[in-house]
């Protein structure tokens, strides 16, 4: 399957997935003609449509044969597991700040981040993610003075 | 329109200098790093201005708007990769004069062209942009209705790829929009119970997450810098022969890169190529294009830094940006309160006098930060990616939790991420996408409000002229669009049966 037809089976399934959300809207006294659950609808169904002919598009487009060098060549956007494994580390990184405290989760995701992108855990790369923690506590905390999560120890 | 004067006095009551050197600094530098274009270098800042006044929260980003489209140039012509996707055109002759050993005279061309075009494209912003401003105060809610739809189809139409993938990406970004409390009639919309959703969902975290986060989760895995044999390099402005010479490319980059940038959705990196290819049409030496032209260098900086200034029309006049780069800028006002449009010169003249100011001085400014930061640009861009990477995401998690102090936005802005990593995969745009998130309000609203007003009658929208051909102009231009698509399938199809 090629990716638009791909795609507009996913939108028709965003589509329909919207608007059984949007069935939830409560009705108000206070509603116009219109009501918060009209634009709603309309935008399943344009989503739907739109979908519709995004797939019939790519059924209509014959598959274009690909060259020796053309398969051979890494895809322009990265690997997709290795790219969710780096929003994982974002995750994680939300999951213990209330609990370790600003300074050493930025650390500890600055040198996860690097880790994972291929450097070795080494004392250079825990240098680096200490300083850059320094870094960051100093702009954000000390200069902006803009509030970040104190934690459960610090 | 706020006076010259007016403007000029903003320099010594405001640290408007300062800021726009900071902005135009944080711009060159995000610029030079292959991969992180000017929207995302802008977006990267966008939560630290919440706690700038808004005057320096738009100079700011401005400022490194226009630094990000010299910065670009860069690794450009000194290891052939393109900092922004603007700066392509310039590789071609750029590194062919690093070939050359001329790599000091290339950058020099860019920085000197960058700064003729910047300014150029500064005198139209100031020229163009309050006469238009004027005619939306002429607009009534059916006319904001119908001026919304415009925007919508418009950039859904003309942004690069499939206007149908443009138009799905417009109706997910309203979707989006549709998510939190009704302004009308205060019943919650899709929060499926959680509180914080209760406000809905800002633009900035889309913004933050489509641009920043999904470009990370694109450049993952890629170790080590670029194969970097450039270690020192002293910048030369050209000298007054060559300047002459260069008159003929400047001028046609200016020029293009002015309607390109009044164009919503054509943006620099047309620009840039276009003014490449006239340049070298009307050049007296077409032969060295190719060959390390210092022409072929200075038609696309020019054009491209032309359209740092005039995308920002569109914007200014009608509240549509029309570049990712301008919508990152929508929501620097919009973090602020600000909504731009005709009622922005009314009331908050002095961000738009800061606006012009910080400009000018970033545009004059980036030849001397253009000098003193090539140093620190060279040493960033040697430096591993993945350290590069580590620190990016922490300005991402730091900047968004500045915001609201919630960790809830944290998550939205990954998960955003996520979801622009998939449109990404697919080849879907992100500026519909943004501008649905930004638009949809103002779309919804006037609607309601017009049917309102009529007693619930449609024919109002009919009545309204200026609704009227609006909204005859987005259904043209959707129709024409569509039409193009399937054409193309359709030749591409016959075009494959007859291959064997």
């Amino acid at each position: 399957m090629n990716k638009d037809l791909i795609s507009g089976i996913g939108l028709c399934l965003l589509a329909l997935a919207y608007f059984a959300a949007s069935r939830t809207i409560a009705v108000s006294t206070l509603e116009d003609d219109f009501g918060p659950h009209g634009l709603p609808n309309i935008l399943a169904i344009a989503l739907g449509l739109t979908g519709v002919l995004l797939a019939v598009r790519g059924y209509l487009a014959k598959p274009r044969l690909q060259s020796v060098a053309e398969s051979a060549a890494p895809s322009p956007h990265g690997k997709p597991l290795r790219a969710v494994g780096l929003l994982a580390i974002g995750f994680a990184y939300v999951l213990i700040v209330d609990k370790l405290g600003y300074a050493v989760s930025i650390a500890l995701l600055i040198a996860g981040v690097a880790w994972y992108e291929g450097l070795r855990l080494t004392l250079r790369l825990a240098a680096v993610a200490v300083g850059g923690a320094a870094l960051f506590w100093l702009i954000f905390v000390r200069l902006l003075e803009v509030a970040q999560p104190t934690g459960l120890l610090f | 329109m706020p006076s010259l004067f007016d403007a000029f006095a903003l320099l010594y009551t405001t640290p408007i200098i300062p800021i726009a050197l900071l902005g135009l600094t944080w711009g060159v530098i995000g610029g030079a790093l292959p991969g992180i274009s000017a929207s995302i270098t802008m977006a990267l800042l966008l939560p630290l201005t919440y706690s700038l006044d808004p005057t320096s929260a738009i100079v700011l980003l401005a400022s490194t708007y226009i630094g990000a489209e010299y910065g670009g140039s860069i690794p450009a012509i000194l290891i052939r990769t393109p900092g922004t996707n603007s700066a392509a055109a310039t590789v071609v002759d750029g590194y062919e004069m690093t070939r050359q050993g001329k790599a000091g005279e290339a950058l020099g061309i860019s920085l000197w062209s960058g700064t003729v075009g910047g300014l150029f494209g500064l005198i139209m912003l100031v020229v163009l942009t309050e006469p238009l401003s004027r005619l939306a105060l002429a607009f009534t809610p059916m006319s904001y209705f119908g001026l919304g739809i415009l925007g919508l189809t418009v950039i859904a139409s003309m942004t690069a790829g499939s206007p149908l993938k443009g138009l799905a990406a417009a109706i997910i970004g309203m979707m989006v929009a549709t998510v939190g409390t009704d302004p009308i009639s205060g019943v919650t919309r899709l929060t499926f119970g959680s509180a914080d959703l209760l406000s809905g969902i800002e633009p900035i975290l889309v913004m933050v997450g489509l641009f920043a986060v999904s470009e990370l989760m694109v450049q993952s895995g890629s170790t080590g810098a670029a194969d970097m044999v450039v270690q020192s390099v002293r910048i030369r402005l050209p000298g007054l022969a060559m300047m002459k010479r260069l008159l003929r490319p400047q001028a046609i980059g200016s020029g293009i890169g002015t309607i390109e940038g009044v164009i919503p959705g054509a943006g620099g990196t047309i620009a840039a190529f276009l003014s490449y290819n006239e340049a070298k049409r009307w050049s007296k030496h077409p032969e060295e294009f190719g060959k390390g032209s210092p022409e072929g260098v200075a038609a696309p900086e020019t054009a491209n830094n032309t359209v740092a200034s005039t995308a920002l029309i569109p914007l200014l006049s009608f509240g549509i940006p029309g570049s990712n780069s301008a919508a990152v800028l929508l929501g620097g006002f919009l973090l602020h309160g600000l909504v731009p449009g005709p009622n922005l010169f009314m009331e908050n003249a002095a961000v738009i006098q800061g606006l012009y100011v910080g400009s000018f001085i970033a545009t004059i400014g980036q030849l001397l930060v253009g000098f003193m930061i090539m140093p620190v640009c060279l040493w960033l861009v040697n430096r591993p990616r993945p350290y590069l990477a580590g620190f990016i995401m922490a300005l991402v998690l730091s900047g968004v939790f500045s915001l609201n102090s919630s960790l809830f936005d944290l998550s939205v802005v990954l998960v955003a991420g996520l979801v622009g990593y998939a449109m990404r995969i697919f080849g879907f745009p992100f500026l519909p996408a943004v501008l649905g998130v930004v638009l949809c309000p103002l779309v919804e609203s006037s609607y309601r409000r017009s049917l309102v007003l009529a007693s619930g009658d449609h024919g109002i929208f009919v009545e309204d002229r200026i609704c009227l051909g609006l909204l005859i102009v987005a259904a043209l231009f959707l129709a024409f669009s569509m039409l193009r698509e399937f054409r193309a399938v359709a030749k591409s199809s016959e075009s494959r049966q007859g291959t064997p």
